[in-house]
């Protein structure tokens, strides 16, 4: 605890987003900063902003001060890098390391301006060097060097040019905002360093700043501190020597430490508070704003996606939008108008059109496209009539947060879409996002074992250990009886550092399809950098910083079913009798009994989702007759409600057998669609509203939990005594409350949203439909797609070949 | 570079020559003399490289030479005309020969062997991307045996219809090593691995062996050290005799006592520079003589001296220059002469290590090669090494007290050895924690040294041990 009177802020920390240098997350350095009574942190990573949005999460939560910035490692020219690089995806590379400058630059900007100035710093670097590296000099720097606070961290204090260097940098850094970090980590050379520190803030009347320049939150993460090390040096521990740090110093140490350790010169304690308090600028002020070009000049967004909707819909009813459509329509503008949501509607729209425009299919997915408004705007083909109750909470008015559109495209034509992106908004402005790879047990395993020198084979039997512990601590037993020796020091070292590592983030990837589009410069509020792939760039936070920043994501995927389709159309329509309409997703027959009868005796090659062996053994028990039934089945056949034991259940109750029943008529309400089974992933989030008296954002946070419940037991096992404890309160047997915790739990082992269920449906019903009336239209797409193997392809035509005949 | 390994395969060889094995080991290694004129590296055939070859020893498939003719061929014209060469120059010895030259010696052991053309030439050209498919196309073809196997595994494998070289492809393929291992055996694997050149083979080239020997036998057996002294520095005189008349030099000699009806007892001396010179090597000599245990009486004593070699050839000259060599020179006499004190393993040198705890950043190491180490003793510089270390180090550390303020400043006196000390200045701390991946039983405390002056004018380097707060005294700067 903080002791009376006493302040601190700690402002050189280095986080595992400075890959493979630092032993802690973002969020480990804030909470222990907060426990401890800092008054502020700074963590800056080398030449990149990628944890600083989780810090800031972080930060907010537990109420401490986080100053954003980076660590900048200049050059002192740009290195040269070598045509033929061949390195493996795995390798981090570091390039010109003897041109690197002998000095970080810790700079936090003080406002938004400067934070724009450092993030487009940042694009520049990033964008001249290959994916994973940052080339910048001195000279970059000074060109945007004011607004910031700059902390000089000396690495090599006997380099005749960090003289210069400093004068340089005090010509250009704001009076007063150029400082010296000083430090003491009981090192061989502490007081020698120091000495030399001072002496240089003497010469150049540069203040000095104190600091532990902390690598971990935590004195007992040196062991894996050591362990990186070694696994960026690839060398194992034993070969490390000097290489690995003496002591385990620099973790966050208590206020009364620090200052015990800087009695001597409370000037630079008092110069981190000052450097913070200069500090105005938080992530929170970045207001993200939706593109302009999707809304004609002089029109308001709300009035045009009005235009548009009622435009689409008189297209999409010719005979005139039937009333109860119209309601829902009008019901939906009202929740978009209070949520703000036209602007990201109209972008959506905009991508829609254009693939329109080029004949590129697609369909939107996910709870928003089944709207009746996307209906309209022709960014789904489901028709909302067929879908009766679903729409009613497409968005949840209590989660303030974007909805959620994905758009599957034709994977073949997809990039055209994306090309398209980056053309329409510009590249300063449009980008994907960035996922985060984490280690994963099976490589922190690898890596660990090869640094405490381990044979493979052990390796592979403690990979094999650890998968099947599932997350549960692991015994000596259940080593001893893999036939390892839990005795020896080096497994016990590897298994329970990679139980921290696998979290660890490792470097950065291309998400598969999410978009950012902003109406301000996108570099100005985060460094955009190359993707591995050609002619695409990628912004470095991933989808959740995203999402906690409350910025506009669009999944741009690619579906190769979707060229299927697009094909057998071309072939239909070409052959077509002149004068009629055009078929087009939505306007091939709906609710075609021939079809049915199809589906309903598992004839099901070539369709989409349902040619599976457990789709096809489905069908005939579940005789699909409606839509409806459709988007049943493609939900019910996951390894979800399979795990769940919905299935017979919801067969029985379907056929009769069994009688459908609710304790009450709340419950009713939930599951009655699907006869008192919960079969998507959104009625399990209601049974724990309705039912255990969850509020919207619980209900959302056991969302969460579910997906990800392998990894954390113990939020699941939390949840299971809230979510029975609930329903026991609310008068429902423990029988019933168990049962609905299991059915939960299974979607844990993915579930569809009725959402995504119904899109797909709709791919399913027109896939068949063709198959049913030109299946050798449909055939010629399926073989005209690529990525069929030789048999898939063989028994393709097999079998159209033979229902031809 | 690919290697180029050729294989000499005498099928005949053992018919011809009677006399039994050491006769015939002793043909081939004049036959191998021989070939030195081919290449610089020439070796007999035998199955050693694995523990379990036992059995193949007096295998009859072992009875051949092996060259490395890697970079050899330019000069005689080509592969082809060199191993025609080789093989009209092994029939002018009387012998029937094939001959196989092959990128691996397990590959070119093979084809000499289970091929029936005289000569099999298995080279790649530079456009071949993977020289290994061919070498496993060719080999495959070939019985299991081929792969110098023990009869046993080739039996086991026999067993489930695994008769060829291609068969077993797979089954490394697809298997664990470890599963490999522990059902044939090692072996398998390593020949395998051997064949395809995934493993370095190796050859051992013969030495040619030029021995001096004198003797002298006593009419009646003695056991008198005094009379074995006067005997032995005759026949050291004979044998320097005989070395200066050829300009040599000995790099190894070696005393033989035979008994009557007693076992004969022997003593190698190895030089770590070859000498001629008198003095020296007969004090090496009388301490031998000196020690070595005589059963019974000595009917027979021998010096032979190994490894002659020409006075110019060892010129050191051109390493070091006047003084430095003699230096040196002086350095390996006497090491040679500890060593016949105190015996091999007696000398060590320091080896540094890199760790921060200071106990572990050296330690000692027996001296193999006099000359080496002598060579060696600049050493190579530390990565990242820490610069302050005392010159003289405790061990172990000795207890002291010490009086200090606070725990991490350094102490105002320390007290050792009945003596108490003001401290003029201090240094410090510098902390060295432990090293956790160690075992426990070598893993030191964490610890806080400080570098202090004492009264005396001496620097000492003490260090209070974290845990138990006691005071300990772990180096001086002379």
């Amino acid at each position: 605890m903080a002791q009376q009177g006493k302040q601190y802020a700690e402002l050189c920390v280095t986080s595992n987003f400075s890959f493979l240098r630092s032993g802690s997350h973002p969020e480990e350095f804030v909470q222990a900063a907060a426990a401890l009574g800092y008054d502020a942190i700074g963590i800056a990573d080398v030449n990149t902003l990628a944890g600083v949005v989780r810090a800031h999460v972080a930060a907010k939560e537990a109420g401490i001060k986080l100053l954003i910035g980076t660590q900048l490692a200049l050059y002192r020219e740009i290195p040269k890098v070598p045509a033929t690089d061949l390195l493996p995806p795995e390798v981090l590379p570091e390039y010109g390391k003897e041109l690197l400058l002998p000095f970080s630059l810790y700079v936090y900007p003080k406002d938004r301006l400067a934070y724009a100035k450092l993030s487009r710093l940042l694009t520049t670097g990033k964008l001249r060097a290959p994916k994973g590296s940052c080339f910048l000099t001195l000279e970059d720097f000074c060109l945007v060097a004011s607004g910031h606070q700059v902390i000089v961290v000396l690495h090599n204090y006997r380099d005749s040019t960090v003289q210069a260097s400093l004068r340089t940098l005090a010509a250009v850094v704001d009076p007063g905002a150029l400082s010296l970090a000083i430090w003491n980590n009981y090192g061989p050379e502490t007081l020698k360093l120091q000495t030399e520190i001072r002496a240089l803030s003497r010469e150049t009347r540069l203040p000095l700043v104190s600091t532990n320049h902390p690598l971990y939150h935590a004195p007992e993460r040196r062991m894996l501190q050591d362990a990186l090390s070694c696994i960026r040096q690839r060398l194992s521990i034993t070969e490390a020597g000097f290489l690995l740090a003496q002591n385990s110093e620099r973790h966050l140490k208590s206020v009364g430490e620090m200052h015990r350790l800087f009695r001597h010169e409370p000037e630079a304690l008092h110069r981190a508070m000052e450097i913070a308090d200069t500090i105005t600028f938080s992530l929170s002020e970045l207001h993200y704003e939706y593109p302009h070009e999707i809304c004609p000049e002089g029109m308001s967004p709300f009035t045009y996606l009005e235009e548009l909707t009622w435009r689409g819909a008189a297209e999409r009813y010719p005979k005139g939008v039937p009333p109860q459509v119209r309601e829902q329509i009008a019901y939906e503008f009202e929740l978009i108008r209070d949520l703000k949501y036209e602007k990201y509607f109209l972008t959506v729209y905009d991508i829609v059109i254009f693939a329109r425009s080029r004949g590129i299919l697609c369909q939107g997915r996910g709870a928003a496209a089944n709207s009746a408004v996307c209906f309209c705007l022709g960014i789904t083909s489901v028709d909302p009539e067929q879908m009766k109750l679903l729409i009613e909470r497409f968005i949840s008015r209590e989660r303030n947060e974007p909805p959620d559109i994905d758009i599957d495209f034709e994977h073949e034509r997809r990039e055209e879409v994306i090309q398209y992106i980056y053309g329409r908004f510009g590249r300063a402005r449009a980008a994907l996002v960035a996922e985060v790879i984490c280690y994963r047990t099976r490589l922190a395993l690898r890596d660990l074992g090869r640094t405490f020198s381990l044979p493979i084979e052990w390796v592979e039997t403690l990979i094999k250990i650890v998968t099947r512990a599932e997350g549960e601590p692991i015994t000596a037993e259940t080593i001893r009886a893999a036939g390892l020796d839990p005795g020896i020091a080096a497994i016990h070292h590897t298994l329970s550092l990679a139980q921290v590592l696998s979290s660890f983030p490792r470097h950065l990837s291309q998400h598969v399809g999410g978009f950012v589009v902003s109406e301000a410069r996108l570099d100005e509020i985060v460094p955009i950098e190359n993707a591995g792939m050609p002619d695409r760039t990628i912004i470095e936070w991933d989808k959740d910083d995203i999402e906690a920043l409350q910025m506009l994501k669009i999944d741009v995927l690619a579906l190769g079913m979707l060229t299927c389709i697009r094909k057998a159309l071309g072939i239909v329509n070409a052959s077509r009798a002149p004068g009629t309409p055009e078929f087009e997703l939505h306007t091939v027959e709906q609710e075609d009994p021939a079809v049915y009868d199809m589906l309903c005796r598992a004839d099901t090659i070539g369709v989409f989702q349902i040619e599976s062996r457990a789709q096809m053994s489905m069908l005939p028990r579940l005789l699909p007759r409606t839509f409806y039934d459709l988007v049943i089945e493609v939900a019910i056949v996951r390894p979800g409600p399979i795990q769940g034991g919905m299935v017979h259940p919801f067969l029985r109750r379907r056929s009769g057998e069994e009688k459908v029943s609710f304790p009450n008529d709340r419950i009713r309400a939930v599951l009655e669609r699907t006869l008192g089974v919960p079969i998507f992933q959104e009625q399990a989030m209601e049974l724990a509203i309705v039912a255990a008296g969850f509020t919207p954002g619980e209900a959302d946070e056991l969302r969460r939990a579910i997906a990800s419940w392998k990894r954390k037991k113990n939020l699941l096992r939390k949840f299971r005594t809230r979510l029975v404890g609930g329903m026991l309160a609310n008068g429902y047997t423990q029988e019933f409350a168990e049962q609905c915790f299991q059915q939960i739990c299974g979607f844990g082992e993915y579930g569809f949203p009725q959402s995504h269920a119904a899109s797909f449906a709709l791919l399913v019903y027109v896939s068949a439909w063709l198959k049913k009336h030109h299946p050798a239209a449909f055939a010629a797409g399926l073989l005209n797609r690529h990525k069929l193997s030789m048999t898939q392809s063989g028994m393709v035509s097999w079998h159209f070949r033979s229902m031809l005949s | 570079m690919e290697k180029q390994i050729a294989s000499l395969y005498l099928p005949h060889f053992p018919k011809l020559c009677p006399g039994g094995p050491l006769r015939e080991q002793e043909r081939l290694h004049k036959l191998a003399l021989w070939a030195y004129r081919f290449s610089p590296v020439v070796a007999v055939d035998t199955a050693t490289n694995s523990e379990n070859s036992k059995g193949l020893e007096s295998d009859s498939r072992f009875c051949g030479i092996n060259l490395d003719l890697t970079g050899s061929a330019r000069l005689f014209g080509g592969e082809k005309k060199l191993l025609h060469e080789i093989q009209k120059g092994v029939t002018e010895f009387g012998f029937t020969s094939r001959i196989a030259l092959a990128p691996t010696l397990g590959g070119a052991w093979a084809l000499a062997r289970y091929r029936r053309e005289k000569i099999s030439l298995l080279r790649f050209s530079q456009a071949e991307q993977i020289p290994r498919q061919v070498l496993k196309e060719v080999l495959g073809e070939l019985p299991l045996s081929a792969l110098r196997l023990p009869q046993k595994t080739c039996q086991q494998l026999g067993e489930v219809e695994l008769r060829r070289i291609t068969d077993i492809f797979p089954l490394v393929a697809k298997h664990p090593r470890h599963a490999l291992i522990n059902r044939y055996g090692g072996e398998l694997l390593l020949r395998v691995d051997q064949a395809l050149g995934a493993v370095a083979e190796p050859l051992k080239p013969i030495q040619p062996r030029r021995l001096l020997k004198v003797s002298h036998v006593f009419p009646e057996p003695v056991s008198d050290r005094e009379v074995l002294q006067a005997i032995v520095f005759r026949l050291l005189l004979q044998l320097l005799e005989q070395l200066r008349s050829q300009k040599k030099r000995t790099w190894k000699l070696t005393l033989l006592l035979e008994g009557e009806g007693t076992p004969s007892t022997s003593r190698t001396i190895p030089l770590s520079l070859a000498s001629s010179e008198t003095e020296f090597l007969l004090k090496l000599l009388q301490k031998q003589v000196e020690k070595i245990p005589i059963l019974g009486a000595v009917k027979n004593v021998i010096l032979l001296s190994e490894r002659n070699e020409l006075v110019d050839a060892e010129d050191l000259s051109f390493l070091s220059e006047g003084e430095d060599r003699n230096v040196e020179e002086g350095f390996l006499r006497l090491i040679d002469s500890l060593r016949s004190e105190i015996g091999r393993d007696g000398i060590c040198r320091l080896q540094r290590l890199e760790s921060h705890i200071p106990e572990r950043s050296f330690h000692y190491q027996p001296v193999e090669n006099a000359q080496l180490a002598y060579r060696a003793k600049e050493g190579e510089p530390y990565r990242n090494a820490p610069l302050e270390r005392p010159a003289i180090l405790l061990t172990p550390p000795e207890r002291i007290r010490a009086l200090a303020v606070v725990p991490d400043s350094p102490p105002f006196s320390i007290r050792m050895r009945e003596t108490s000390y003001r401290v003029l200045s201090g240094i410090g701390p510098e902390r060295i924690a432990p090293e956790w991946w160690q075992d426990s039983v070598v893993r030191a405390e964490g610890r806080d040294y400080f570098k202090l002056q004492l009264n005396t004018g001496t620097w000492v380097w003490v260090y209070r041990e974290l845990r138990s707060a006691e005071w300990f005294l772990h180096g001086i700067w002379s």
